[in-house]
């Protein structure tokens, strides 16, 4: 069982806490998520449990040994860098055996462990070349066989997309996932990106400012969120506090009010709407831009700004900057924070 | 101008500072070739006589033998303490590089003459008795050459991501001198070897220190080729031009080895 738990870990740096008291479990064959903006403190958690960054207070466990004050030659950990750090004086093949080959494994055992990972990848036929003839998406790949192939308990994964460009990246980022359920392998992704969160995790953890805010499944990360933070972070939440929520309902509301974008309608005449939604509320496009799929609006109602997104369905469902519509919000998918 | 023409006047400009530059080295093999060049416009016969009183010269050959040794020895040390003590520097103590950075600059900064000065204050007296001896040389070459080399070794780390590297080497297993032994050096191996060139071409030709510090003693090449004023020109000559073709086919040689 590779089951991983954080205890009150924290870390300083000479004047700044980085991190204070965080405590997590993450469970056997778990992709788990550290999210947040950058400087929030993910990168050096996941460094600490590496083994590269000494930790000042709390414990690390993996499986059964507590890992705290392990080197990292011995956690048994594999890690795939941003920069993805390939050894340049060695080919694909020699940098996928360097693991193996300090372990002192047989030739023959070598070279098989190194053709079957290096097949798992889809980089069989580059074993000869050097990193500095690959592409970034092809390097990555023989980062993370490299960090597979000496068996680890857990991945770690920095931030391993966010130097490749968007259509390899959603290649890479399925590709990471399908090896990763295959190997029912513990996993912790860090990223700032949060659609990337989103389509890879099992659970993320929502970090701002050294501190967990939010540590939920993808599904109700997004839908329930349970602060400001989460809710601004994770979409387009439109989020409003009491004064502007009044203004928009015409009611008394006590507390900030988070309304996604896609949980308002454009009101349509010959549709029935149930108890779910609230009143039409009269309202007029500011701006919009075209997403793809969606088209995102922004909306003036009640002098409360709104952001709405409209599936791209209808060429003749496209409203001008300046038009005059009426909204509906499903009252049943805002959240009161 | 065409295209080919605008080749020709390239192609003449370069022949032509070639030319400048090797003037004087080819004055001197002619001059070194001569029999007889004094009273005449052009001289009196050719010969090999001078290489051939030169090559059979046992003080030459000692001389030289002297100034290989000396470098090469020095280089080997130099690269011993230096590289390692670069790397530390560089990955566990970047704090300390300034320091390291000003200690480069102190051969250049003082001149020979001066720190010989010093150098023979601190060395003529017991308990360090060096003075004469060719181990004050070694010292003294290891600071000439500390600079080319730490440049050269601290550039290459710079260009190479070390820290990331080390962090990936240390995750699959490898211990810190594993990763330096496996990884960081066969990295700035190109970098170091060029600079061990520099010095080696910087070293063989060093005069100042060789004479204040070793004189006599212990002879090098260029304290030989200084105490050989006094011969013929042609002599010195054909020592010069014998000096130039050692340095250049070692260079030559040692360029294609590191291919």
């Amino acid at each position: 069982m590779n089951s991983v738990a954080i205890s009150h870990l924290t870390k300083r740096f000479t004047e700044k806490t980085v991190f204070s008291d965080i405590n997590l479990t993450i469970q056997d064959g778990e992709f788990f998520t550290l999210l947040g903006p950058s400087g929030c403190g993910k990168s050096t958690l996941l460094r600490c449990l590496a083994g590269l960054t000494q930790v000042d207070n709390g414990t690390i466990q993996l499986g059964e040994r507590d890992i705290t004050h392990l080197a990292p030659q011995k956690r048994d950990i594999g890690m795939v860098f941003q920069s993805y750090a390939l050894f340049p004086n060695l080919t694909v093949r020699e940098n996928v055996a360097f693991g193996l080959r300090i372990q002192k494994l047989d030739t023959k055992q070598i070279k098989q462990r190194v053709d079957d990972i290096l097949a798992l990848v889809e980089l069989g036929e580059f074993a000869e070349r050097y990193p500095h003839s690959l592409s970034g998406g092809q390097r990555q790949r023989v980062a993370l066989a490299r960090s597979l192939v000496v068996r680890p308990k857990m991945l770690l994964l920095d931030e391993p997309l966010s130097a490749l460009d968007a259509r390899i990246r959603k290649h890479l980022r399925q590709q990471i996932c399908a090896i990763q359920r295959e190997l029912k392998l513990t996993t912790v992704f860090v990223t700032h990106d949060q659609e990337e969160a989103l389509t890879m995790s099992d659970r993320i953890a929502l970090m701002n400012e050294g501190k967990i805010i939010q540590c939920d499944p993808p599904e109700k990360l997004y839908i329930e969120p349970s602060s400001d933070f989460t809710a601004r972070f994770m979409g387009q939440y439109n989020v409003l506090d009491a004064d502007q929520a009044q203004q928009l309902f015409k009611e008394s509301y006590q507390g900030s009010l988070a309304i996604r974008p896609e949980s308002i309608y454009v009101f349509e005449d010959n549709r029935q709407y149930d108890e779910r939604f609230s009143e039409k509320i009269a309202a007029t496009v500011k701006s919009h831009q075209l997403l793809g799929s969606i088209i995102r609006y922004q909306l003036i109602a009640n002098n409360v700004e709104l952001t709405v997104d409209l599936l791209n369905r209808h060429a003749e469902r496209l409203f001008d900057v300046g038009s005059e519509l009426s909204i509906l919000i499903d009252k049943s998918a805002m959240r009161h924070l | 101008m065409s295209t080919k023409r605008a080749m020709a006047y390239h192609y003449s400009v370069t022949c032509f500072i070639y030319f400048l530059l090797l003037i004087p080295l080819l004055a001197t093999l002619v001059y070194s070739l001569c029999d007889q060049w004094g009273a005449t416009i052009l001289p009196s016969g050719f010969t090999f006589k001078w290489y051939i009183q030169l090559w059979t010269d046992p003080r030459f050959l000692t001389a030289l033998y002297h100034s290989m040794t000396l470098a090469v020895g020095t280089l080997i040390l130099s690269a011993v303490l230096i590289v390692p003590c670069v790397f530390v520097v560089f990955y566990y103590y970047p704090k300390l590089d300034t320091g390291l950075n000003i200690l480069t600059l102190l051969p250049f900064a003082i001149p020979p003459v001066v720190s010989s000065v010093g150098l023979l204050q601190l060395y003529s007296d017991y308990p360090l008795l060096l003075t004469g001896t060719p181990w004050i040389l070694v010292g003294c070459y290891v600071g000439i050459a500390l600079p080319f080399i730490y440049r050269a070794v601290n550039n290459n780390l710079r260009a190479l991501n070390v820290h990331d590297l080390m962090d990936a080497a240390r995750l699959l297993g490898a211990s810190s001198t594993q990763a330096f032994f496996k990884l960081i050096l066969p990295n700035i191996r190109k970098g170091l070897m060029a600079s061990l060139f520099l010095s080696f071409s910087f070293l063989i030709g060093e005069f100042v220190f060789a004479n204040l510090l070793a004189g006599a003693n212990f002879e090098t090449l260029q304290v030989y080729l200084y105490n050989m004023q006094q011969n013929s020109s042609h002599f010195t000559s054909a020592l010069v031009i014998s000096y130039f073709s050692i340095t250049l086919i070692l260079t030559l040689l040692a360029t294609r080895f590191n291919r």
